[in-house]
C-alpha cells in the first residue's frame, strides 16, 4: 500500500535535503532520503512513498528529469514534485514532458513547499 | 539582429542564460558566506532573515520571479557592514554622533557593492541594502524616505530583520520571546512598518515562529544559497 504521508526526497545536496526534510516533517510527513536518481529508483520499492520530491539537477546516471520519467513510467500513481533552479520556461516544459505533477522553484519557503504537497496529494 | 532564430540557437541561448545565472549565483553565494563570517551570530541571523523575508514576500503575493532576487537581497541586507571598522561595529557602549554616522553608512556601502550592475538580483540587493533601515513613517535612515517611496522589497526585509534582531540574544539584553517581539512591533514600533507587511506578518506569526526554529535546527546552510549546485 502506498503511504500518501510518506515522502522520498531526492537531492545530491545534503543541506537541501535537510531543509526539505525539516519542512515536510513540520507538515507531519514521514521523510526518506536518496542522494541520486539511481538510489531513488532502488528505494521506491522498499519505501513505497506517495510523493517524491526530486531535484532537477543531479549528477550521476540520471538527472532529476530522467529519474522522474522512470518513476512515472513504473509507478504512475506516485506523485513527483520537481525542484528546479529557476522558473525557466525550458525547465517548466521539461517538467511537464516527464509527467511530473508539480514543480517548485528554488529558493522556496518551507510553507510554499507544504502547500504544493497538499495540493498534489489531493 | 537576425530575427530568424533556429531551434538549435534557442537551445544555445537557454544554455548561455543558465551559465550566466549560475556564475552570478556562485558569486552571490560567496558574498553571503563572507557576510556570514563577519556576522556576530555565526551567520544564522542572515539565513533567518532570508527565509523570513521569502515567506513574507510569498504571503504578500510577490511574483515568483522576484522571490529569488529578494532572497539574496535579504541575506545581504547588512553586507555593507564589512566597510565599518570593528571598533565601531563591535563597540559595547553607546556610539558618539560621529560613530553613529559611520555605522549608518553601512547602507551606502552595501548599495555600492552592487553598483553598475543591472541584473534583477543586483538591483534587489542594492535596493534592500540602501533602504532596509528606512521607516514607513519617515523616521529611518539614510534618506528618511517614507511610505510607498520605500521600495517594497526593503519594507518586507525590514519586518523580518527587526523581528529576528529582537528575538536574538544581544550583549546588552537577553533574547525576547516571539510574543514580546511581536507585541512591540505591533505596538510602539507599528508606524515604522508597511501596514500590509506587518498585518500579514502578525496574522501568520505561526509561520514565522516555525521558520525561525527550523532554520536554527538546520545547522550548515551555505549550499542553500547555491541553487545550481
Amino acid at each position: 500500500m502506498v503511504m500518501t504521508k510518506r515522502v522520498l526526497v531526492v537531492d545530491d545536496q545534503p543541506e537541501l535535503r535537510k531543509l526539505v526534510r525539516l519542512s515536510l516533517e513540520m507538515g507531519g510527513y514521514e521523510v526518506f532520503e536518496a542522494d541520486n536518481g539511481q538510489r531513488c529508483l532502488e528505494l521506491l520499492r522498499v519505501v513505497k512513498p506517495g510523493i517524491v520530491v526530486m531535484d532537477a539537477m543531479m549528477p550521476g546516471r540520471y538527472d532529476g528529469f530522467q529519474a522522474c520519467q522512470k518513476v512515472k513510467a513504473e509507478y504512475p500513481h506516485i506523485k513527483v514534485i520537481m525542484l528546479t533552479a529557476r522558473a525557466q520556461q525550458a525547465d517548466r516544459e521539461l517538467a511537464a514532458k516527464v509527467n511530473s505533477d508539480a514543480y517548485v522553484t528554488k529558493p522556496f519557503s518551507p510553507m510554499a513547499l507544504l502547500d504544493i504537497l497538499e495540493e498534489v496529494a489531493k | 539582429v537576425n530575427m530568424q532564430v533556429g531551434i538549435e540557437q534557442v537551445g544555445e541561448i537557454v544554455n548561455a542564460q543558465h551559465a550566466i545565472q549560475r556564475a552570478e549565483v556562485a558569486g552571490l553565494t560567496r558574498l553571503v558566506r563572507a557576510a556570514r563570517f563577519h556576522d556576530d551570530d555565526t551567520g544564522a541571523h542572515i539565513v533567518r532573515v532570508a527565509f523570513l523575508s521569502l515567506e513574507l514576500a510569498r504571503l504578500m503575493g510577490l511574483p515568483q520571479e522576484q522571490q529569488l532576487p529578494l532572497f539574496y537581497a535579504a541575506a545581504l541586507h547588512d553586507v555593507g557592514k564589512v566597510a565599518i571598522p570593528d571598533a565601531i561595529l563591535k563597540k559595547p557602549g553607546r556610539l558618539t554622533a560621529e560613530e553613529r554616522d559611520v555605522m549608518q553608512s553601512h547602507c551606502w556601502a552595501g548599495a555600492r557593492l552592487f553598483a553598475h550592475d543591472e541584473s534583477d538580483i543586483a538591483h534587489a540587493c542594492r535596493t534592500v541594502a540602501l533602504n532596509h533601515h528606512e521607516n514607513y513613517d519617515g523616521s529611518g535612515y539614510p534618506n528618511q524616505v517614507q511610505g510607498e517611496e520605500i521600495p517594497l522589497q526593503a519594507r518586507i526585509v525590514s519586518v523580518a530583520d527587526v523581528f529576528d534582531a529582537l528575538t536574538m540574544e544581544r550583549c546588552y539584553r537577553p533574547a525576547m520571546s516571539y510574543e514580546h517581539a511581536l507585541s512591540l512591533m505591533c505596538g510602539e514600533m507599528l508606524r515604522k512598518f508597511d501596514p500590509q507587511c506587518i498585518r500579514l506578518f502578525s496574522d501568520n506569526i505561526d509561520h514565522f515562529k516555525a521558520l525561525h526554529g527550523l532554520i536554527n535546527r538546520l545547522g550548515a546552510v551555505d549550499d542553500l544559497f547555491d541553487f545550481y549546485g
